[in-house]
Order: C-alpha cells, then structure tokens, then sequence
C-alpha cells in the first residue's frame, strides 16, 4: 500500500469479508465448535494479507468504484495497486491525500510501538518473578502430559490477577505467586501453549495496528481473540463434568484481567471484563459436537476462503445519466490480457464509447478521455468519443486483428480491421466494401494491459465480402528463403476476433429462436477465441527452361516454428501428390506436378484454414521451416524469414 | 400420534423433499420440481421430529432461509432469469448454509435411526455415511467451479459425472430413509 487509495481498497475489501464473517458467526453460534469460531477469522487474515484487486477481481463488492469516484473528486487520473498488504511510503506528500495516507502511517507506527511498550513493561513484570518451583511445576508437568504438549518454562509473580502465557518464541507461563491457580486454568493455558495462541495474538495485534483507523477491522480483531479463549474454554470443558464446569464459569468470572487483556504474544484467561460476558454465555452453551463436525467444519471453511480469495472478475457497468459513476467503472475494469485490451479498444471504436477506451488508455491518456467522455456527456453528445474514425463502423459486423504478432516481451502489435458503412463523398459502387484499418499495439503497463494506436484509420476498398477469411487488399507477412536454383516464398496472413454472439434472452421465445447479435461489451479479461491462418506458397526457379523441362514434381513441407516440436527434427517423405495440412495448419505438405512451359513462378498452396485456433497459432511465426523436393527427391532444408511485412 | 408414527412421517417427507432437491424436471424455463418444495417439506419433518432430536431445530432458521432462496431462484426462473452467481454475498452464505443444513439434517436422522433400528440392519451407519460423502460432494460440486477455467476442455465431461455421482447420491439417500420408515412401520404394526 503506496498511497490512501491502496489502503483505502485493501481495508473496505477487509471490511466487507468482515461484515460477511460476522453475518456467518451469528448464524452458526450454536451450531459450529469454538474451534471453527475462531478458526474462520484466519480468513479475514488471508484477506487483509492478499492484495485486494489483484487480477483485476474483488472481493464482495467493487470497492474499486467508489474509490475512483472519489480519485475523480480529487482530480487524480493515476491507477493505483495493493502490492503489499503493509503500507510503505515512497515519498515526501505534497497533495492532500499523500498527507492524509502519511498521517494514517504515522497511526500505525505509534499503534506498534503502544504495543510494543505494553509488551517490553509486561516482560519486565515477569522478569521481576521467581522460577516457579514445588508443587506448581508437579501440577504443569502433569497437565502438560494429559494434553501432549511440551511445558514451557514457568515463573510466579507477585500482584497477577491470573495466569498466562507469554512470548512467541521462547513462551513463558506466568502464574501469581501470592495466591493459588486452579488445574483448570493451568489446562486451560497449557492448551494456548499447545495450539501456539501467542503467535496468533502477535498477528492479530500487527493486523489491528495496519488497520488502526478502521473500526470494524479493530472490533473484529476483539472478537478474534474472546474467539481464541472460547476454543480453550471449549477444550476444557470437554475435560470436566458437572460441577466442574459450572466452577470453572466462576473461575473466569473472577479473574477478570483488564491490564494486560490487548498486550500482543499474549494469553489472558480471562481477556478483559467486556469479553467475559459472551465467554460466559458460550460456555453456557456447551455442548459436545458430534463426530463428523471437523469434516463439516473443515467443508465450510475451504467454501469460503476459495471464494472470498478466488473473488469474482469486475465487469464495465454503464450508469445511464450518471456519467462520473460509467467513469469509475470504466477506470476500475481493467485489461487483464493483451487480447481484451485489442478487444476493448475496438470495441470502443466500434462503438464509439469513451468508457470502453478509458478501460484500455494508458495512463498518459486517461485524463484527456475522461475530460472527453465526461464534457460531451455534459452536452448531451452521442457518441462520447471521438476515436478518429470519420466513418460509420457497422458495429453488427465485428472486428479483426490481422497479423498479430509480439514484438517483444509484453508487447504486441497488429491491424485494426473494421467495416465502415460509407466514405464521405464517395458513391458506394455494388459488392464493393470498405475496410476502415489501423495499427495498434497492446502493451502491459503495470497490471493493466494498454492499447496506443500507431497511426490514423486509413479505408482499404475490397470486393472480397468474406474479408474475414483473408483479404487480398490487406497486408501479409512475406517470408522468403533460398534451396538450391529454388527461391521460396510464403506470404501469410493470420486474423484474429472474440466470439461475441450472444442469444436474445429477453423472454421464453426469444431464448428458443430468438436473433443471434453481435454483444459490443468489451470482454477486458478474455482470450482470441477465432481466427484465420492463411498462408499462400510458391516458389521461383532461378534456372533456365531446358532445367525446368526435366522437372515433373515440386513438393514442399512447410513448418511453422511456433516452438520447439512443432518442426520435425529431420526430413520426412512426402506425399507424391496433393496437399495435407497438420491438425492444428501449422505443418502443410503439398506436392504438384509441373505443367509443361511453367515457370519461373510456380504456386502450390493457397487458402485460409482455422476459426477455433488455439491463441498460438493466430500469431505470426518466428520463421518457418522448408524442405524442398524435386521430383520426389530432398533438395535442402531452409529456413524462411520475414521480409519486412510487406503484402505480396 | 407417538413419536414413532411421527418420525415415520418426517422421514416420508425428507425422502421426497430430497426428491424434490436433486431431481429438476423443466418445461421450457419452468423447473416442475422447484427446491423450495424440498426445503418446505424437510421444515416440516424438522417440526414433526424435533421432539425426538432436540439438535432438529437448529435447522429451522437455515431452512427458511433455504427455502426463500430456493423460492426467489424458482420465480426468477419463471422469466428465464438467474439469481445465482449476482450476488457472491448471497452465494456464500447460501452455500455453506446448503453445506451445513444436510450435514446436520442427515447425523440427526442417523441419530433417530438408532433407537429405533432393529439389529438386523444398521441404517445409522449407512446415514452417516452418506451424509459424509454428500459433504465431500457437495464442497467439490463448489469448489471445482474455481478452477473450470483451467478445465475447459474436459468440463463437460466432469460436470456430467458430477451429475450422475450426484443423482446417484440422492437416490441412495432417499432409499436408505424409506427403508428406515419400513422399517419402523414393521415396528409399529408388530407393537
């Protein structure tokens, strides 16, 4: 936690689960142990523990929202993360909310040390005591025994209410040494000394401390460690019988320990008057569980930590006329994957929408569109952003990405491919369409995935209507090696798109046979699911005519190095004729025979396969790998190269 | 009515309230065996065996709440429309209360079973181990969800096995309680 928001995000999302957790207890009271009691509120740890909105998820509710709305009060356009669940500060403040983030750090710094201090007077307390020697020593070993634990060192101190354990480390049992301990309370400490209750004591007490400010967080640290006492309570009861019990609510009552009841590594039997009353109801509720309850119990608590952990994925939601709340959506529904950010962005332009583009705008940007969105919102303009695109896209129609490659780590570029209804001043002619396309680039910045166009929308005219399965007018990769008196080429064009049909389900009807349209909600968090592999081969002769006549067959396997296994280590025969292409279209073997007065250019594969190909081989290939057969016979193996992305 | 004619009646009714919970029969979006029957039927053999088991109305709280869940779910299903997974408040709690309410319902049934069993068949045992693999079952059913979107390839398969060790379950449950009450009918016309 770097700055107000960070804590700010981290303590709500706490404070939900702690809401939730509480809502639960109450409801299981009387039905789950004291064990589970306190055992579930290690869930809150894990929470406040785990960075709140990591992968772009949260926990019970979008707190993220809320947050941006204020960050948009205060006029900050960053993007803040929990990468600690410890606040650290990085700078000198200078604005109103570092200040405010520097005041709540200084808070924890002295709720430390309060108990560190409270912690130091009480060691120097027991280091004032005598080793306990006689009887009580008799008394603990042979408690110790009957609950297999190992005693801890044990001194008797002068002016105690009551025993306790103390240290983390190196435990110390401390008993008053003016005046007798019951068996009970030994049983009972010697259990926290079993279950290490003092570790957890000093973790509770460094959670409070971080979340000093925040009084539910405080209150629930109270009610963890009444929780901690319970389950002891719990045990020892299970080790008496009738009256015994009823003594040992006496004993408790008595014992009422108000001076060292928050002091962190420490076990107070009885922690503080406030606490007893509900200790003394859960003993009144004693009761033994049956068999079984631990694997319930155990059930619960697994259904509960994935849930709150794993959270669920934040979504863009549109406010209708609440255009700074659409803002905070937008900014807080980030781009987990390269592909979402690629998917954000055009539909962003495909829509028009400047919520969509603030969910994928680095953060140089994210000023100038709010202001954008938020001033034409304003003025009642539709649409709110102008993304440079003076033509009207068919937003039925989808988009494509051709071309994807990574430039490198985290980095990856390709074409915006969209169709555009009209041209202005331009008399649309019969079975012609227009392509409006842009390059782009999807880039990681922080968690967030960003998309920066690299150029203006330029139109490309086709009269191919199936574009989506490639399109001569666009571009492709050439990649080009030499075998023999041979010059390979493969040109390739790949495309890639986000199923997005969704089903009408607006009644029962619809749900039957309802339209199939195209959902323009951006999917910030999914993966290309479509796409289109076109390659097309060929290959020219550098010999002269009297050569070529002798050649009958030319075959080609061709191998795109994706990774490692997909080029075959050595030549493999080939088929005598025609064209087999791999599961996945990555390796095509084809062979054709010659016509007589070909050349020098000959082409032996052309065409697009794919629609559900796995993400890998939507994106260019590094380089592929030829063999070469003349006749039946290996000419050579050659590497092919990209030529510079030009089209063919 | 004695407390045994009474038990006889209870079991009736979680037998079928069981029937009612794992089996979904639906006419377009309409399910015609909604839960929230199940859920009523189990509070009633709550109140007509609470006198037999004391820990029985510890339930009656989660059964309500069960049944207005599983009542809203029906009803917004009515319009083709689904209130699971809107709010992760509401599906937390419900699911560990549908976790809790069987495991609890089924000990105390296995329970009442063993007073009344004969010696030739222990049906307390046969309970306590069904009620131990529905718990398993049901945490599974829920926890695996988390991890579908590293599974996708073989979801269908899993979510159809889950399906059949599912119905499987319910129906040995039922069996094993309509036995139970045979069982105590023998007795009582014996008596």
């Amino acid at each position: 936690m770097t700055d107000i928001w960070s804590f700010l995000l981290q303590t709500l999302t706490a404070s939900g689960v702690a809401v939730l957790l509480i809502l639960i207890k109450a409801l299981f009271k009387d039905k789950l142990p004291p064990k589970w009691h306190f055992t579930v509120w290690g869930v809150l740890g894990i929470i406040i523990l785990f960075p709140a909105g990591l992968f772009g998820r949260y926990t019970l509710v979008n707190w993220q929202v809320p947050i941006e709305v204020l960050k948009g009060i205060a006029g900050e356009y960053g993007f803040s993360k929990v990468k600690f669940p410890v606040p650290v500060v990085t700078s000198m403040p200078e604005t109103v909310a570092e200040w405010i983030f520097a005041l709540y750090v200084i808070g924890v710094v002295i709720s430390l040390l309060w108990y560190a201090v409270s912690y130091v007077g009480l060691r120097m307390v027991l280091a004032g005591g005598r080793p306990a020697t006689g009887r009580i020593t008799e008394r603990v070993s042979r408690i110790a025994a009957e609950v297999k634990v190992k005693p801890c060192r044990t001194v008797a101190v002068r002016g105690l209410p009551g025993a306790f354990v103390c240290g983390v480390f190196r435990p110390v049992l401390a008993v008053p040494a003016d005046g007798e301990v019951d068996d009970k309370v030994l049983l009972h400490e010697l259990l926290h000394l079993k279950y290490r209750d003092t570790l957890w004591s000093t973790l509770i007490c460094i959670l409070r401390c971080i979340h000093w400010c925040n009084p539910l967080i405080v209150y629930c640290a109270g009610r963890a460690v009444n929780d901690m006492e319970s389950r002891c309570d719990q045990l020892v009861l299970e080790r008496l019988e009738g009256e015994d019990r009823r003594e040992y609510g006496r004993i408790l009552l008595s014992m009422v320990n108000e001076r060292f009841a928050k002091t962190p590594g420490t076990t107070c039997l009885s922690n503080g008057g406030k606490n007893i009353k509900e200790r003394i109801e859960a003993i009144a509720r004693f009761k033994k569980y049956p068999v079984g309850m631990g694997l319930v119990s155990k059930c619960v608590l697994a259904v509960l930590t994935l849930s709150l952990v794993v959270g669920v994925q934040a979504s863009y939601r549109e406010y209708d006329a609440e255009e700074w709340l659409s803002v905070a959506s937008a900014r807080s529904t980030y781009c987990t994957t390269p592909d979402g950010a690629f998917d954000t962005y055009a539909k962003a332009v495909l829509t028009q929408n400047g919520f969509y583009r603030l969910m994928c705008a680095p953060v140089s940007e994210q000023k100038t569109v709010t202001e954008e969105v938020r001033g034409n919102e304003k003025k009642g303009i539709f649409p709110n952003w102008n993304s440079g695109l003076d033509e009207m896209p068919y937003a039925s129609e989808g988009y494509y990405v051709y071309n994807l490659k990574e430039t490198r780590e985290d980095v990856y570029e390709g074409l915006l491919v969209l169709r555009v209804a009209y041209i202005p001043d331009v008399i649309p002619e019969m079975h012609t369409y227009y392509l409006a396309v842009q390059n782009i680039r999807a880039e990681r910045e922080g968690d967030r995935w960003v998309t920066f166009p690299l150029d203006d929308f330029s139109v490309v005219e086709t009269h191919n209507e199936y574009y989506e399965w490639g399109c001569d007018e666009l571009p492709g990769v050439r990649y080009t090696g030499i075998a023999g008196d041979f010059e390979i080429n493969v040109t390739l064009q790949t495309n890639c798109t986000m199923e997005s049909a969704k089903q009408d389900e607006s009644d029962i009807i619809s749900l039957l046979s309802g339209p199939v349209y195209y959902d323009t909600l951006p999917r910030p968090d999914a993966e290309f699911t479509k796409g289109v592999v076109r390659p097309t081969c060929g290959v020219v002769h550098a010999g002269n005519e009297e050569e070529r006549k002798l050649i009958e067959t030319i075959g080609i396997s061709l191998a795109a190095d994706y990774q490692e296994d997909d080029v075959p280590a050595e030549p493999e025969s080939i088929e005598k004729t025609g064209i087999s292409y791999s599961a996945n279209g990555s390796r095509i073997r084809c062979t054709t025979k010659t016509e007589p007065g070909w050349g020098p250019y000959i082409e032996f594969i052309r065409g697009g396969y794919g629609t559900n190909l796995p993400k890998r081989d939507m994106i260019l290939p590094e380089r592929y790998v030829a063999d070469l057969y003349v006749n039946g016979e290996l000419v050579g193996r050659v590497d092919l190269y990209p030529e510079g992305g030009d089209a063919e | 009515m004695t407390n045994c004619e009474n038990v006889c009646k209870g079991l009736k009714r979680v037998a079928w309230g069981y029937f009612f919970l794992y089996f979904n029969f639906n006419l377009f979006t309409v399910n015609l065996l909604p839960g929230f029957v199940g859920y009523i039927l189990f509070l009633s053999a709550v109140t007509l065996m609470r006198d037999e088991e004391r820990e029985l109305s510890l339930l009656y709280t989660l059964g309500v709440i069960m049944a207005l869940w599983t009542g809203a779910e029906w009803l917004v299903g009515l319009v083709g429309l689904k209130i699971d997974g809107l709010w992760q408040f509401a599906d937390i709690i419900i699911s560990i209360t549908n976790l809790y309410f069987h495991f609890q319902l089924l000990t105390n049934l296995a329970s009442i079973a063993e007073k009344y069993q004969t010696d030739e068949r222990s049906f307390d045992k046969t309970l306590l181990r069904y009620r131990t693999f529905q718990t398993v079952m049901l945490t599974v059913v829920y926890v695996i969800q988390f991890f579908s979107p590293w599974m996708s390839e073989v979801w269908t398969v899993i979510s159809v096995c889950m399906a059949i060790v599912y119905i499987i379950a319910g129906v040995l449950v039922m069996k094993t309680l309509l036995d139970l009450r045979r069982c105590l009918q023998d007795q009582i016309e014996k008596e």
